[in-house]
């Protein structure tokens, strides 16, 4: 830790802050890649929409977390625990519904014998 | 040993220890998310192989290799918040970071994936995109 580090901690708050806005484009492509049209159905442009609007809201949340720390002294705790919890539960929840949703998608097709996968 | 660090495992995060340095917390932080875009990345990568990739030859090839990734998305997914939790606990009482799994299991998941999506290209008679 230099005399220079320590007079720019912000620097560790701007990469926090450009690894949660890493992680909002992270969410808004997955959704698109889940919203575009293919051979599920409709559900799957509602859930992929719904989680492009989610890694908006993360973006947003990024940037106004960002702003309050910029006002706030530098060595002010960081309380994030239960936004850490919502978003691991979001994407597991996502990673879920698409896992379900292709398995039980495979199983169709296999049973009717259609599409020669 | 065991069972003090077992009760501590179930006070809330804020009771425990003291606060850490700043950084530390938010370093940690940033592992968080790096892991949730290594399950985002994988769940990309399970959707692009079902619905983008042309079949692979094998009947169910394609799905079952995608359902793979899926399936290590959801885990990553899953078991990054208590990882956090853990290392967030660790700086908290001033103990060694843990030695998360995590790691091993994605790259030896992954590297088994690869190979057999190359020997599935090989032998299954991979004739071409569109074709």
């Amino acid at each position: 830790m230099t005399e220079h580090e320590a007079g720019h901690p912000g620097l560790q708050r701007e990469r926090t802050a450009l690894a949660w806005n890493r992680t909002g484009l992270a969410v808004v492509l997955a959704g698109a890649l889940l919203a575009r049209p293919s051979a599920f159905g409709h559900w799957e442009t509602v859930v992929g929409t719904g989680f492009m609007g989610i890694g908006g809201v993360l973006l947003l949340g990024a940037a106004s977390r960002c702003r309050r720390w910029n006002a706030a002294p530098a060595d002010t705790p960081v309380a994030a625990a239960p936004l850490l919890g919502a978003v691991s539960a979001l994407v597991t929840a996502f990673s879920l519904i698409v896992l379900v949703a292709t398995v039980v998608w495979v199983l169709e097709v296999a049973r009717s014998g259609t599409a020669s996968l | 040993m065991e069972a003090p660090s077992r009760r501590a495992a179930r006070q809330p995060l804020r009771a425990v220890g003291h606060e850490p340095d700043y950084r530390f917390s938010l370093a940690n932080e940033r592992t968080f998310l790096a892991w949730i875009r290594t399950a985002l990345a994988l769940d990309a990568a399970g959707i692009g192989v079902v619905q983008l990739l042309p079949p692979l030859g094998l009947p169910f090839a394609r799905e079952s290799l995608g359902i793979a990734l899926l399936v290590l998305g959801t885990v990553v997914a899953a078991t990054s918040y208590r990882r956090w939790g853990q290392a967030e606990r660790a700086l908290r009482t001033d103990e060694p970071l843990p030695h998360p799994v995590m790691p091993r299991v994605l790259a030896v998941s992954i590297s088994a994936l690869a190979v057999a999506a190359a020997a599935l290209v090989v032998l299954g008679g991979f004739d071409g995109w569109g074709r």
